[in-house]
Formats: C-alpha cells, sequence, structure tokens
C-alpha cells in the first residue's frame, strides 16, 4: 500500500511540475499567477505524500519495500528511523523534491502578492524554472532513484532484488539491517542533513530568478532584489547546516576533528562560498549599478556547485562517508549538471548586451572596493577548494594516477585567503561607498586596531606565542570591535546631534541604530560569528595535545592537567546495539569534574564496533577520549584536548543567526509597511 | 592636548603593542614538534577515507604511525620514511601533493586564478583610476598594466614554488661538508655519477686530494670533471690542478703547460692558473724571464688571497735574484 501511495505521489509531483512549466510559460507574457496556484498545489501535496509515505512505511516496518529492508530494521529507535527516510540514497531525493516543493509554494506565494496589482513576469518565469529543476528531481524518483520499489526477493536481512512495479508480488524479509551505523549514533543526524537540504535546494529560487530574468530580458535590479533575499534565506540554513555537520563529525566520528576536507564537506562549503559572495556582490549592484554580470555568474555558479555537489556525493565517484552506493543515478545527475551550466550560460552569453554597461568603480578605496576584494578572496577560496576536490578525479581520468588531495593543501591555500577575508571584514563596514578618505578609515580603525592589539597581548601573555593563534585572535577581535566600535560612534554621535531634543541616551541610540538598518547590523553580526569561528580554528589547529595510552582498570594517567582514571569496563544492551566502553572519572587539581564513558557500539550483527568518542566541554576547550582497543585486561585510549573549539558552533550559530535575523527584520518591516 | 597630539599618541600606543606582540611571536620557543604527528598528518590512512594516519583510529593508520615513530627512532629522515610508504602504498599515501609530476598543476592553477582574478577586478575600475593607483608614475597603458599584472603574478608563482622546493631541501638535515670523510664523498659520488649537480662535489673531493698530494686519487675526478659538462670556474680549476699534476708527477712540461693555457681560456687570468703556469715555465723551463712576467700578471690581479700572494711574492724574488725553483 505504501508503495502504490508513495508511487502516485512522485508521479503527481512530476505531473504538476511539468503543468507548472507549460502553464508558467504560458502566462509569462502577461505575468499572471493566479493559473499557476493549482500546479504548484499538486506538487506540493505530491511531495508530500511521497514522503509521508516512506516514513509511514519505515514507522510500520513495511519491509516489502526494498527502501525499508535495506536501510531500516524492527529495533531501530525513533528518531532514527524517521531519519532513515533520507538517510540513503532515494530517500534523500524524496526528501530534495519536497523541500523543492515546499520552496516552490513559498515563491509561488510571493509571486502572486506581486502579480495582483500589476503582473509579475519575473517572478511567473521564475516559477517555470523552478517547475523545469522539479520535473527533473521528481523524475529522478520515478526512474533511477525510486524508493517505492517492491522486494520480489527477500534475504533474512534485507533484500536482493526489487521490483519498480507496485503490484509486483511483495516478498517481504522478516527485518532488515539497519541504518548505516555512523548514521543512527548522534541525534545531529536528524537534523543535520535537512538543514543542509533546506540551504543547497534554497539555491534553486535565486538561480530561477537569474534565469527568468535573462529568459524575459529584464535584467534590472528586481531580479536582483529577490535573488538576495532568497539567497540570504539558502544562505542561512547552509550555515546552521554546516555547522551543524562540522558538530556532528566531531561528536561522532572519533578522529577529533570536525573538518577532513571530505570531498562532501567541500561539497557543501563551495555553494556556500559563492553564495556570501554573491550577498556582499549584491549590494554593489544595488547601491552602484556594478557588477552586473558578475552576479548573474555568481547564482548560477552557486546553484552548479549544488549540482556538483549532489553528484559528487551521490553518484560514488568519490569515496566518502557521504558517499550512498554506487548506482545509476551519477551519470544522470552529470548529465543534468552539464545541461544546468551550459544552457544558463548559452543563455547568458546571448544576453549579454543587457549588462554591458555596467557601470565602473570611481575607487577601490571604498565600500564597493572593499566588496570587490571579498569577492575575489571568496572566489579564489572556492576555486581552492573546486581545485582540491576534483584534482583527483581528473587526474585519474587522464592518466591514471591515483593522488590524493588533502588538509596540507587546503590548508596551505585557505590560511592566507583566511587572513585577507577578516581584515576585509574588519575593513570593510567602516569605508564609505565611492570613495572613502584613506586617512579617515584609518582613523575610524583606531579604536579596533588597539583592542584586537590588546586581545594579542592578552594572548601572549596567557594563551600561547604560537603565530597562527596570536594572528587569529588579532584578526578575529579585529572583526567584532570594529562592528562594534562602529555601531557604538554612530549612536554616539546620533545621541550627541539629539542632545538638545529629549532624548540623549547612547543605549537607546543603539537600539535605534538596529532597528533602522537591521540588515546591516544582522550582517555585522554574522562577521563577528565567523571572527569567533578563525578565532576557535586557530586554537584547536595549533594548541590541541594528543596522548594514547594502555590502562588497566585502576589505572591513573595525567594528562594535559587532567587526571584520567580508568574505573571499570562496561557493557549494555540496547534494542538496536550492544555497547561496550570504559567508564574513567577524570579530575582536575583533585576534583572529580566528569565521569566520561568512550565506547564502542556494536549494530545488528557487526563486529566491528564503531568507536563514539566522550566529549567533557570546559571554558577552555574540550577533553576528547576515544577507545582504541578494549578487552578484557584493559583498554588502549587515546586523548585529544580541542581547546576553545566550542567558539566553533558558537560563532557558527552567531553567523547563521545573523542571516535569520536580517530575514525575520525584513519581514517585519515589510509588515509594518502593510505590504 | 590637541587632537593632533592625542591622534599621534593613539597610534604610538598601537605601534607599541603591534611590536610587543612581535616580538613576543618572533622569539616565541619553537613548539616541542612532535615530528612524527606532523609526519603523521602528511599521510593519508589508506583504509579512511582522507583521514591522515595521525588522526585515524583505525588499526592501520596506527601501525603505520608506529612505523613512522620507529623508522625517526633510527635516524631516517621525513623523505626517507615518505619514500617508503609511497613504494608501498603508492602516491595516494601523499595527503600533501608534492608541487612537481602530476600534481603541479594543483598548486599552479589557483594561482593563475588569482592572477586573473586581479587581472577581472582591475577591470572593474574606472580605467583612468587603474593608471592613476598602478600606473601612472610610469605612464603605462592598461594593456600594459595587465601584461605587469600578469608578470606579478608569475613572480608571486615562482616564489611560491621556490618556497615549496626549499621546504622540502630543508626537511634533509643539513650537511656540513667539511665534516664528511672522503670515503663518505667517494660513495655518494658513485651512487650519483649521472647526475650533473654533483660535478661540484667531485671537484670538492679532487681538491682535496690535489692538497694532500694524492695525485693518484686525485687525477680520475678532476678528469671526471672535465668531461661532465664543468662550468668554466670548475673546468679551469680541474685543468689548472691536472697541469700541475703531470709536471710534479710525471714532469710532463709542454702537456702542463698546455693544460694552463686552456684552463686560461676557460677563466682569463685566473691568478692560480697564471702562477702554476708561471712555476711549471720556471722549474721545467728554467725560463725565468717568463716565469716572472707570469707572476707579476698575478701580483697586478684583483682580489688575490694573501697567502697565495706570499707565495707568488717569494718565487718572484728568488727567480729576479736568479735562483732556481
Amino acid at each position: 500500500m505504501f508503495a502504490l501511495l508513495g508511487i502516485a505521489g512522485i508521479l503527481t509531483g512530476l505531473a504538476g511540475s511539468i503543468w507548472l512549466v507549460i502553464a508558467a510559460v504560458r502566462a509569462t507574457g502577461v505575468g499572471e499567477a493566479a493559473g499557476l496556484r493549482r500546479p504548484v498545489q499538486t506538487i506540493l501535496g505530491g511531495a508530500v505524500l511521497a514522503m509521508l509515505a516512506l516514513e509511514a512505511a519505515l514507522l510500520a516496518d513495511d519491509f516489502s519495500l526494498e527502501y525499508v529492508a535495506n536501510h531500516h530494521a524492527r529495533a531501530t529507535p525513533f528518531p532514527f528511523n524517521f531519519a532513515t527516510g533520507w538517510a540513503a540514497l532515494e530517500g534523500s531525493i524524496v526528501l530534495w523534491g519536497l523541500i523543492l516543493a515546499v520552496y516552490t509554494w513559498v515563491t509561488f506565494k510571493s509571486v502572486s502578492r506581486t502579480a495582483r496589482n500589476e503582473g509579475d513576469r519575473l517572478g511567473v518565469a521564475a516559477l517555470a524554472v523552478m517547475g523545469l529543476v522539479a520535473v527533473f528531481f521528481f523524475g529522478l524518483q520515478a526512474t533511477v532513484a525510486n524508493p517505492f520499489q517492491v522486494c520480489v526477493e527477500a534475504a533474512a536481512n534485507g533484500c536482493l532484488d526489487a521490483s519498480p512495479f507496485p503490484w509486483a508480488a511483495a516478498q517481504a524479509p522478516p527485518d532488515g539491517p539497519g541504518p548505516n551505523p555512523l548514521l543512527q549514533n548522534h541525534i545531529l543526524m536528524a537534523i543535520h542533513p535537512p538543514m543542509l537540504y533546506l540551504g543547497f535546494i534554497g539555491l534553486t529560487v535565486p538561480f530561477a530568478y537569474a534565469i527568468s530574468a535573462l529568459a524575459i530580458k529584464e535584467a534590472g535590479v528586481e531580479w536582483l532584489r529577490r535573488s538576495r533575499r532568497s539567497t540570504l534565506v539558502a544562505w542561512t540554513f547552509l550555515t546552521a547546516g554546516i555547522v551543524l555537520g562540522a558538530w556532528w563529525a566531531y561528536e561522532v566520528l572519533s578522529w577529533g576533528g570536525y573538518w577532513g576536507w571530505d570531498p562532501v564537506e567541500n561539497a557543501s562549503l563551495m555553494p556556500w562560498l559563492v553564495a556570501t559572495a554573491f550577498l556582499h556582490s549584491a549590494l554593489v549592484q544595488m547601491r552602484r549599478g556594478a557588477l552586473q554580470a558578475w552576479n548573474f555568474v555568481l547564482v548560477i555558479g552557486a546553484f552548479s556547485l549544488t549540482i556538483l555537489g549532489t553528484f559528487l556525493t551521490r553518484s560514488g565517484v568519490i569515496g566518502s562517508v557521504h558517499s550512498f552506493t554506487q548506482s545509476a543515478i551519477g551519470p544522470v545527475l552529470l548529465g543534468f549538471l552539464f545541461l544546468v551550466v551550459a544552457g544558463s550560460f548559452w543563455l547568458f552569453s546571448t544576453r549579454s548586451h543587457l549588462v554591458a554597461d555596467s557601470p565602473r568603480l570611481d575607487s577601490l578605496v571604498s565600500r564597493e572596493g572593499s566588496f570587490l576584494l571579498n569577492n575575489l578572496l571568496l572566489t579564489i577560496f572556492a576555486f581552492v577548494v573546486l581545485t582540491g576536490t576534483l584534482y583527483p578525479l581528473v587526474i585519474e581520468a587522464i592518466t591514471g594516477d591515483r593522488v590524493s588531495v588533502g588538509r596540507p593543501f587546503f590548508v596551505r591555500m585557505i590560511v592566507p585567503l583566511a587572513f585577507a577575508l577578516l581584515l576585509a571584514m574588519g575593513v570593510g563596514p567602516q569605508t564609505p561607498w565611492r570613495e572613502a578618505d584613506p586617512g579617515r578609515v584609518a582613523a575610524s580603525l583606531r579604536v579596533p586596531i588597539q583592542v584586537a592589539l590588546a586581545a594579542g597581548v592578552l594572548t601572549v601573555l596567557f594563551a600561547s606565542r604560537i603565530g597562527y593563534v596570536v594572528g587569529a585572535v588579532v584578526a578575529g577581535t579585529f572583526v567584532i570591535a570594529s562592528g562594534v566600535s562602529l555601531l557604538i560612534g554612530r549612536a554616539s554621535r546620533a545621541a550627541r546631534a539629539r542632545a538638545t531634543g529629549p532624548s540623549g541616551s547612547v543605549g537607546r541610540e543603539i537600539r535605534r541604530q538596529l532597528t533602522a538598518e537591521p540588515s546591516f547590523w544582522a550582517g555585522q553580526l554574522s562577521h563577528a560569528g565567523v571572527a569567533l569561528v578563525a578565532i576557535g580554528i586557530g586554537f584547536t589547529a595549533n594548541l590541541a595535545q594528543h596522548g594514547e595510552v594502555a590502562m588497566e582498570p585502576g589505572d591513573h594517567i595525567e594528562f594535559a592537567g587532567y587526571n584520567l582514571h580508568y574505573r571499570s569496563p562496561f557493557l549494555l544492551t540496547e534494542p538496536n546495539r550492544r555497547v561496550q566502553g570504559a567508564t574513567i572519572e577524570v579530575s582536575v587539581d583533585g576534583e572529580v569534574v566528569t565521569e566520561l564513558r568512550p565506547r564502542a557500539n556494536f549494530y545488528g550483527g557487526d563486529t566491528a564496533g564503531i568507536s563514539t568518542p566522550a566529549v567533557h566541554t570546559a571554558f577552555t576547550g574540550d577533553l576528547y577520549l576515544t577507545l582504541l582497543n578494549i578487552d578484557a585486561t584493559g583498554i588502549l585510549l587515546r586523548m585529544d584536548t580541542s581547546p576553545g573549539i566550542w567558539l566553533l558552533w558558537v560563532g557558527g550559530l552567531i553567523a547563521a543567526g545573523g542571516g535569520a535575523w536580517s530575514l525575520t527584520a525584513r519581514r517585519r518591516a515589510l509588515v509594518t509597511a502593510g505590504v | 592636548m590637541s587632537e593632533r597630539t592625542q591622534r599621534l599618541w593613539s597610534w604610538t600606543v598601537s605601534g607599541a603593542l603591534a611590536v610587543f606582540v612581535l616580538i613576543a611571536v618572533l622569539v616565541a620557543p619553537d613548539p616541542s614538534e612532535d615530528r612524527a604527528r606532523s609526519l603523521g598528518e602528511r599521510l593519508r590512512c589508506p583504509v579512511c577515507q582522507g583521514e591522515s594516519i595521525a588522526e585515524s583510529p583505525s588499526d592501520a593508520a596506527r601501525d603505520m604511525m608506529d612505523l613512522v615513530r620507529s623508522r625517526i627512532a633510527e635516524g631516517s629522515t621525513d623523505q626517507q620514511i615518505i619514500d617508503e610508504l609511497v613504494a608501498s602504498f603508492g602516491a595516494t599515501v601523499l595527503l600533501d601533493p608534492p608541487v612537481s609530476g602530476s600534481t603541479l598543476w594543483l598548486w599552479l592553477l589557483p594561482v593563475a586564478a588569482a592572477a586573473v582574478g586581479v587581472g577581472l577586478v582591475l577591470t572593474r575600475v574606472r580605467p583612468s583610476l587603474v593608471r592613476e593607483t598602478v600606473a601612472a608614475p610610469l605612464r603605462f597603458r592598461r594593456s600594459t598594466v595587465g601584461g605587469m599584472v600578469v608578470l606579478a603574478a608569475a613572480a608571486i608563482t615562482v616564489v611560491v614554488v621556490g618556497q615549496f622546493r626549499q621546504a622540502r631541501v630543508d626537511d634533509l638535515e643539513p650537511i656540513d661538508p667539511a665534516t664528511i670523510s672522503n670515503e663518505t664523498l667517494e660513495a655518494v659520488i658513485a651512487a650519483n655519477s649521472d647526475d650533473p649537480q654533483i660535478l661540484g662535489m667531485r671537484l670538492g673531493l679532487a681538491n682535496r686530494y690535489f692538497e694532500d698530494g694524492d695525485y693518484q686519487r686525485a687525477f680520475p675526478h678532476y678528469e671526471a670533471v672535465i668531461e661532465g659538462n664543468p662550468t668554466p670556474v670548475q673546468a679551469g680549476a680541474a685543468l689548472t690542478r691536472l697541469g700541475w699534476m703531470v709536471f710534479d708527477g710525471n714532469g710532463e712540461v709542454d702537456l702542463a703547460i698546455d693544460l694552463m693555457d686552456q684552463a686560461l681560456e676557460a677563466v682569463p687570468a685566473d691568478p692560480f692558473a697564471l702562477y702554476l703556469k708561471g712555476r711549471v715555465i720556471w722549474c721545467g723551463r728554467a725560463d725565468a724571464a717568463t716565469a716572472i712576467d707570469l707572476f707579476g700578471q698575478v701580483l697586478a690581479g684583483p682580489d688575490l688571497e694573501a697567502e697565495v700572494r706570499e707565495n707568488v711574492e717569494a718565487d718572484l724574488s728568488a727567480a729576479r735574484a736568479g735562483d732556481t725553483c
């Protein structure tokens, strides 16, 4: 039954998408959106039905579905059984379709608002583009990535062969192997992929507006305004998704790190970098009319990179934690990527006259100059990540040589770029538009520079004299101090100006500034978040300590200021796993601060346990314990410290929070303005 | 305090803080580096997904780390350990790909992209501004500015690549040639006899033998230097000493003078060649007049080492006095 419902949902979504394309193309002439309501509703209905059918099949243990039989087990607890709905290839495409349908619906709502008065050709054509993308993704589900295949040859624990026809005679195995153990080890797994998907798929909307603007030859500022806003939505989710993903890796993959320059991590970082560049360069066009062509390139690039990322992660061309099994979806995604890139840039080249006379900048020392620098750095950053990710593939395809590109390459290339970006983040907001007086900019940076240097002195005296650590603290503090001093400076000037009037308090003026220009200050908040991330990376990358020790029950060991006492081994049997671990008492200066239980989790019939670290978090940093081995006589324990790593999580979420603030503030402003 | 002094003060404080931080960082003691770990971070765990052997908790990675530690304990250099692991696991074991061979473009592409990016940025700025800020003093055209950007990018590339090359050479323990025995040098030279860069080392070894009077050992090395496509200076040095040896060892005056003339062709007015030629003519042909002329040329030349000057002056006065050598 679930198979039938699910396939009905997919086909409904596919039909709705085709309908939307046809209806929207026809309505583009006048920009009338009313006729698009039905197709958009159809897409959304179909997508919801497909997702619900899949989730219901998982919750109901319906092993007659191949997807359920091979990715689920009766013992998998909530919420992991629910998250299994997107934890494997076909399910993840169903979630993709659902999120795309939701974005299409939201876009339709906003288009129909603007279309009501005088028509909205741009929005209607954008919906046609979104319809085309939806055709592709529902088409995938209906063909090479069908999650509702019926199991026709059951094994004792899983399914051997399946049929795409829901009426085929089903053979349900008694149980399944459950999801990939790594994916049912931590609650973040239920949150991080949907967040990332909201980010990735959200980039379809700005792409749709860009293609629409080119198609109907309206390369004005309207497409840009809408693309920037929708990019901000996607960017906020993407930022949160990346941070949560890093956190998940840290908490689950017991190597003590959070970012491995894994192709899939890179795949999420590249669109983020390009989207970040666009958020800035769009402002240059809005304010000064410049960079028109470049903005098209960035928006098309960000969307293409998400498709590239999907190809890399879903086709199995690169071995990675995130790559699902090799499947027929690879060539199809590659074809779609080619179509998107070639089609978009062909369209762009036929419309290049629309953006030909974009004005040039008056000065490099100006706000737009600093945005230009920011774009240059972010684009090079994205290019480095792209090169490093694809290089092994390309070289192997051309010469047959197998090479690896890993952390040392990325670190060497990106650390200088990161420092340059931090400097630009500190200087840029202090620079006026058009043309700045360098002396004035220097004067306004005097206090931030002093604060940053003072932070550097404190670091040198109390934390570390390693150049990268001090550099990260100085640069990061500079960014934060620059934003804060800008706010206080403006508020106190305004307070002085009003001093004759009834109000003169700086505190009130700060609030007034924040509400008057929420999107600017939200941007500054995001900058501060990124700066905190940089400081956190500086600390963890340079000051972490590592050790490895064999212990027997009762042993004590000193490590990095902690006293670790191996109390005893323990064994637990949970419904979906067996857990074998060690209880370790951690004390500092003779006082017990916590008890850590690093463990190995054994899922199903697995004999190789998944090592799961135990983490003690303190203000100065984390203590991170991993079991390398455990047997009757003792344990082999790996010990790591991660100084200041919480700055990464906090800073990352603050950066995402800046995006959210900007969006909600603008929404409130629209509501109060009666729009 | 006027605003001007206040500003001056303020920048002085900033400068002082900056200098303090900089000095503190620069004179910081080298962090006691864990060689095994930093080497391990550059090597890929073959059974994991992009993790280094220093990070991965897998058995294979830990076995490899044990190997690295034991090789370090045995005194292997980083490069030797890397070479050994590449030989057993292939080039994929290198997470830090070399700036050469099939991974050369990996390093060059981003640099090239950066150069293109800078060029694009310049096209987005008023052309007059580009001239004013970048090239006004030289009155260059915009195309010239583009050329300069490309040149600058190329220079940066060279420097960056050079740095990596440098870093790789620095990985080896620095060697003071003076501390190496003749036997070791012989072995190294024999092992690398095809390498053109070995000529310098060969010449140095031959000079050692020459100064010890061990002509038999010196002879073949000088011959090899001359046959091995040497620089003019190397050729001159080898020919001069060969000439002296055929005279001093075998008494062959004509051959000796011929060889020294060749040396002087390679390095005109080389003082050492002139001096030894003078001695051969004085001692072998008893032609004091020519010798005096040659010694005079040596002393007239620039930059003579004090020791050589003393010898030459002693010989000159002896020849003038009519002594035989």
